[in-house]
């Protein structure tokens, strides 16, 4: 089964270039949501120059770690869009019917990231996995 | 040699066989009689295999044990075998050039794609790939030994030949009639036919009792035969390009080829999927049926299991021979090859229920658990009435979890909520809230929630647990439009919210470490560690008593939950339910959007004009409301209470007989010993008095509980 | 033969090639609505001096792309008593007409799977059987007694918890309804002219006097719009700027199968209805599509969708097959409800905003606009749902009624 996991990071929400800008400490997993919507996880408290940046504990989602082969069964079994096909990259929409996002890295491995609210559906509509 | 059952009887078939072939390997038509194509265009093969009726027998492999039934004459075939769903595996691939068909031109484009670089890939039907149905996209369905492929193609090219022309003609239902390249195939199976004639188009008539034993041409030349071979032509196979014309499909071979149609039939059956008979084309004719789709909806020609596959070019033919013009080809629609609705249904999910942090406890505790709104949320735990009364007189603990919540932060924040709501938000203080509602552009209340001042450009917002999913783009889509600064947070799933409420809810807060001048006064809100858990408090009330709304981190909601129902106990503290917070609510006349609300309901409708601050110059929903002031209004919310027991919600309210709306909320009030209700009067004149269930309801002000609102502010 | 084909009913076209330059009535668009006007105007008010023009052939819209069904277990007053006359009419249109429609009164089902929409259909029975729509509330044991096809646990998680029954649920075959009116209207007189593109509206001054078409110009009294999908278009060429948006709705149909499917099953949780058709096929449809949409496509996805719902209460269902998938395009009010009468344009009427729901309307809507234009007076039955509602700000909103959300 997947193990999908608590994750506890932290949001912010600030202007697209302070954003930009921003340094991350090394370790961390930085998910820029949207271009004024970052999520990071590995940072003690993060700052960004935006006075008016929203910057607050996200304990929303939960978390798996997958290979590339997991990746790719997955995305044969249970998305109907298409992953993008250059890595690092961001991938957003339903899996399995469940909203969720992919983050693919370099190396091919990903994070699975699911509201924590529903991550007990995406869980048992994936099943074992290869 | 292996065996199968065909209509009860044993029968012996050959590696690779099909269970037609089978059939016919043993001397019979695997299904009642007509031309065999033997390669899945016509419907005149089907049977019942495994269960499963309507089966094309000729794309079926043949498996020893099978179990095959004819389907009966006459009448439609059972559904025979459990109803078990067995799991179908669904795989996507996303491809590059798709080509349908690896026949000679399948296989020739195939080659020319791969030369100009692209990737390729062949899905042909004899190899158990059936393209069924392709779509925008472009997309295609395949169906595959192994389950259904979705598959997105960025090119795709058809090259599925013709479909073989079948005979129209007086006995072309007999048994023994084959399209040439059916017999081909049949004599590659080493099935002998026995003597057999070839034939073209002229064909006059099929001669024989239940099997052919000769043809007639048209010159009136008889040959006498066990097997007649047809050789009359094609048409193309372009369902698949013609059920979806905005794709751009390909088309190459002989399925794109020019043809012409076969001479019009004038005998026999033109549609054996529905047994219609050039006589019954002509008898619709004459009976004012004069365009195609005429004499195929009045005839049903066309209408059965092969789509107009056999028939269509006869019928074209037939049609245009009356009106002198050759007329167009049906509609394609899918699907090209029959998929099942479990093979059509597989791996889609309808939809996802949530949970909240707390659901566990919930169970813990005996909720009975429903969906709300996509969450699972508790209708009571055992005993509505005891929740209510530990609301009224003690304390209890509800979970909110589900209300919409957002942040919203930038310079331009306290415009763009201005512009928003129609209540005035530039004075809310730091560390206050006020109730608000959201119009839409029409002046109809949307959904009702908080305003929370956080500080002088900053604001936590609140929407209902209905609301809540299209709260965000709401507010996102008019700040953008407005070309507003401001950065907004949804933290609808990420934050838990327990409402602690009743009059020793301060108490309890206290017991958890709260001092006792923290705690918020009404309306106002702070940040609180209560058990250790670091809280949004926000002091408001919905049930009518003092209530706090603990908003936190979800990974700290069952520690938080825990303590408050253990530090509770010895207060008498017990968990409410919806159910229970209908009822507190309904006490205070507080409407639930879209329950007391309907898709037009304007403040006015719900008495809720003093929400609306029409000197602000601009919000949304302020032009509609200002048009429509004046105009006369006779749909109205009210109160109402009247003796027990409580009437169904949406019974119907009667004035004089006449119905003049209905209840939209209904409550036995355990406090007052009867009914409290609101309900709608939507007709002038607005009654006193009313009916509801043959029983006297009277117009009562709202609220019904504390009208001054002393209890929350306790 | 099969069982089918049309041999009573014939279709006794006038003998004129060209429409006259002058009616008293042209009605836009052939289909269930227009004829029926047609046909009521003829039979009922002796105006027969009427012409419907049809772009295509008669039917060739949605009056023949619908899922048949005939039901009036709405959520307000105004449109329970108006599609219960309807749905009275359907019963009596094959004595009225002598055509065989295919009518049968089967009864429907209108499920909830969760406490919230048990109250909705509950709320449905009591204003129902209020407004004259006999209902009732069932159990899930009743609903099973009904359609023992069903399990009842909802494939575990859509538990069925109870339904609405309105009894007079009934399907008729849709195609034979407007056979039946055109054969109707002709007979008494009127005129039907397929293939007559209608391009334009003619007027003097401010008031619509006739139509221009394909096959020339021709004068009215008075223009009634009876078209779908279209009629944002037909509107504008009259001034008239209508609160509709115009939607894809798709639908399908299995091959036949023996076993009788007894009645019409809706689902309020799934958002899906389903019935058996005359000759043993499972005909279902769902919500319209999203995206706003003049096109006749269909998608994979509703398949998909549509299969999944009916297979999770209708477990059988799996192994059906699915012969024909295909769209109608549906005219869909702001408040979900229809709109008939008199616009502010003079000498020109609509009749639209049928959304998915027009087919169980055609009787009542066509017999109440003859009578309009007869009496020059619009009937109460149909007076709620004037175009002017809109800027009186009295909609007729009932979104949960229309058997799509």
């Amino acid at each position: 089964m997947l193990a999908c996991e608590p994750l506890i990071g932290w949001r912010i929400i600030a202007d697209p270039s302070a954003l930009d800008t921003a340094a991350w400490p090394a370790g961390s997993t930085v998910v820029r949501i949207s271009p004024d919507d970052v999520y990071v996880i590995g940072v003690a408290e993060p700052t960004v120059s935006d006075p008016h940046a929203i910057v607050t504990p996200e304990h929303g989602f939960n978390g798996a770690t997958l290979t590339a082969a997991q990746v790719a069964d997955i995305a044969m079994r249970h998305i109907e869009w298409q992953l993008p096909s250059s890595r690092p990259a961001l991938a957003q929409g339903q899996i399995a019917g469940v909203p969720s996002k992919l983050v693919l890295h370099a190396d091919g491995s990903a994070l699975l990231l699911v509201a924590t609210a529903a991550h007990h559906e995406l869980v048992a509509r994936i099943g074992a996995l290869a | 040699m292996s065996r199968l059952l065909y209509d009860g009887q044993p029968i012996e078939f050959a590696d690779g066989d099909t269970v037609a072939l089978a059939a016919i390997r043993n001397g019979q038509h695997p299904a009642r009689g007509g031309t065999l194509c033997l390669a899945g265009d016509c419907g005149n093969c089907i049977a019942t295999v495994d269960g499963t009726s309507w089966i094309r027998t000729c794309q079926t492999p043949a498996r020893p044990g099978a179990i095959v039934g004819r389907h009966p004459d006459g009448t439609n075939p059972s559904m025979l075998g459990p109803d078990t769903m067995t799991a179908i595996e669904v795989r996507r691939h996303a491809l590059d050039v798709v080509v349908v068909g690896g026949g000679s031109s399948g296989t020739a484009a195939a080659a020319e794609q791969r030369a100009a670089g692209h990737h390729v890939t062949v899905f042909d039907a004899g190899e158990g790939n059936e393209v069924v149905g392709t779509f925008a996209g472009p997309s295609l369905i395949v169906r595959t030994a192994t389950g259904i492929d979705h598959v997105h193609a960025h090119h795709i090219v058809l090259a599925t030949g013709q479909a073989e022309l079948h005979p129209v003609c007086a006995g072309n239902m007999l048994r023994g009639i084959f399209t040439a390249r059916a017999a081909a195939a049949v004599a590659n199976a080493g099935i002998d036919l026995g003597v057999t004639v070839t034939v073209g188009a002229d064909v006059l008539r099929f001669v024989g009792d239940g099997n052919v034993t000769a043809v007639v041409l048209q010159g009136g030349t008889r040959h006498e035969c066990d097997a007649v071979i047809v050789d009359a032509g094609g048409a193309p196979r372009d369902l698949l390009a013609r059920m979806a014309p905005n794709v751009p499909i390909t088309i190459v071979g002989t399925a794109a080829a020019a043809h012409d149609l076969p001479p019009a039939p004038t005998a026999g059956v033109v549609c054996p999927c529905s047994k219609v008979s050039v006589e019954d084309l002509e008898g619709v004719w004459d009976k004012g049926f004069q365009e195609l789709e005429l004499v195929k909806r009045a005839s049903l020609c066309g209408t059965g299991t092969c789509q107009g596959s056999v028939c269509g070019p006869h019928l074209q033919a037939w049609v245009g021979s009356r009106k002198g013009e050759r007329p167009l080809p049906f509609t394609g629609r899918p699907a090209a090859r029959q998929l099942t609705m479990g093979e059509a249904a597989a791996g889609y999910h309808i939809d996802t229920f949530r949970r909240t942090p707390l659901h566990e406890e919930h169970i813990a505790l005996g909720a009975q658990l429903d969906k709300f709104g996509g969450w699972f949320r508790p209708w009571t735990y055992g005993d509505p009435v005891a929740e209510y009364w530990a609301v009224r007189e003690g304390v209890s603990i509800g979970d909110v979890s589900t209300l919409g919540k957002m942040m919203v932060s930038g310079p331009d924040v306290v415009e763009a909520l201005e512009r928003i709501y129609p209540n005035h938000v530039h004075d809310i203080k730091v560390g206050r809230s006020r109730y608000v509602i959201n119009l839409s552009e029409r002046g109809h209340v949307l959904d009702d929630g908080m305003i929370l001042r956080e500080d002088d450009t900053r604001f936590v917002l609140s929407f209902t647990s209905g609301g809540a999913s299209t709260a965000e783009m709401w507010v996102r889509d008019w700040i953008e439009t407005w070309g507003l600064k401001v950065h907004i947070l949804d933290r609808t799933v990420s934050h838990g919210a327990i409402n602690v409420t009743g009059p020793l809810a301060g108490k309890l807060l206290q017991r958890l470490g709260v001092a006792e001048d923290a705690i918020p006064k009404f309306l106002q809100h702070r940040h609180l560690d209560v058990a250790g858990v670091p809280c949004h408090v926000m002091r408001l009330s919905f049930t009518g008593e003092s209530s706090f709304e603990l908003h936190h981190q979800i990974d700290r909601s069952r520690e938080l939950w825990q303590a408050l129902m253990h530090e509770g106990r010895s207060m008498g503290i017990r968990p409410h339910g919806l159910q229970a917070l209908f009822g507190l609510r309904l006490e205070k006349g507080h409407v639930i959007v879209g329950q007391d609300t309907e898709m037009d309901s304007t403040p006015r409708r719900i008495n809720m004009d003093w929400a609306v601050k029409l000197d602000k110059p601009r919000f949304i929903g302020r032009d509609a409301l200002i048009r429509t002031a004046s105009l006369p209004d006779e749909r109205r919310l009210f109160g109402f209470t009247m003796d027990g027991p409580a009437p169904l919600e949406g019974s119907v309210i009667r004035v004089n007989g006449e119905v003049t709306g209905h209840v939209s909320s209904s409550w036995d009030s355990p406090m007052f010993g009867h009914a409290v209700l609101l309900g709608w009067q939507k007709h002038l004149p607005h009654a006193d008095l009313v009916d509801i269930d043959g029983r006297e309801a009277r117009v009562s002000p709202t609220p019904f509980y504390d009208r001054e609102g002393a209890r929350a502010r306790m | 033969m099969n069982e089918f084909v049309e041999t009573l009913l014939d279709l006794p076209w006038q003998s004129e090639t060209e429409p006259n330059p002058t009616y008293d009535v042209v009605i836009i668009g052939g289909g269930g609505h227009g004829l029926a006007t047609a046909y009521y105007l003829a039979t009922r008010h002796g105006i027969t001096n009427v012409c419907v023009l049809d772009a295509s052939y008669i039917g060739s819209g949605n009056s023949g792309r619908n899922t048949t069904i005939i039901r009036s277990n709405y959520g307000i007053p105004e449109s329970v008593a108006f599609y219960q006359e309807s749905l009275s009419m359907y019963e009596s249109l094959e004595e009225e007409t002598g055509c065989w429609i295919m009518h049968k009164t089967k009864g429907q089902l209108w499920m909830a799977h969760s406490t919230g929409t048990a109250r909705t259909e509950q709320t449905r029975v009591l204003m129902n059987n209020a407004c004259g729509a006999p209902s009732e509330y069932l159990s899930p044991a009743q609903i099973k007694e009904i359609v023992p096809q069903i399990d009842l646990t909802g494939g575990g998680r859509y538990p069925v918890q109870g339904s609405s029954y309105l009894h007079g649920g009934a399907t008729a075959r849709h195609d034979r309804v407007v056979w039946a009116y055109a054969q109707g209207a002709l007979r008494a007189g009127a005129h039907i002219f397929q293939n007559t593109a209608v391009t334009g509206l003619v007027k003097d001054g401010a008031r619509v006097t006739g139509v221009t078409t394909s096959k020339g110009t021709i004068s009215a009294g008075v223009v009634l719009s009876a078209v779908g999908g279209h009629v944002s278009t037909v509107s504008k060429w009259a001034d008239v700027r209508l609160p509709i948006r115009t939607h894809t709705l798709q639908a399908f149909v299995t091959n036949a199968y023996a076993q009788e499917f007894a009645p019409i099953v809706s689902s309020n949780d799934l958002v899906f209805y389903i019935s058996q058709t005359a000759r043993g096929q499972m005909l279902m449809g769902a919500e319209y599509d999203r995206q706003a949409s003049y096109q006749r496509g269909t998608n994979f996805t509703y398949l998909q969708s549509v299969s999944a719902k009916a297979v999770t209460l209708f477990p059988f269902m799996a192994k059906l097959r699915i012969l024909r998938t295909w769209a109608g395009i549906c005219d869909v009010s702001t408040d979900f409800s229809p709109i008939m009468g008199y616009t502010n344009t003079s000498g020109f009427l609509l009749s639209t905003g049928w959304g998915t729901w027009g087919f169980k309307a055609i009787p009542a809507a066509g017999s109440q606009l003859a009578k309009l234009i007869a009496d020059d007076k619009t009937p109460e039955l149909i007076a709620p749902f004037a175009l002017s509602r809109f800027e009186r700000e009295v909609a007729m909103a009932d979104p949960s009624s229309a058997g799509t959300k």
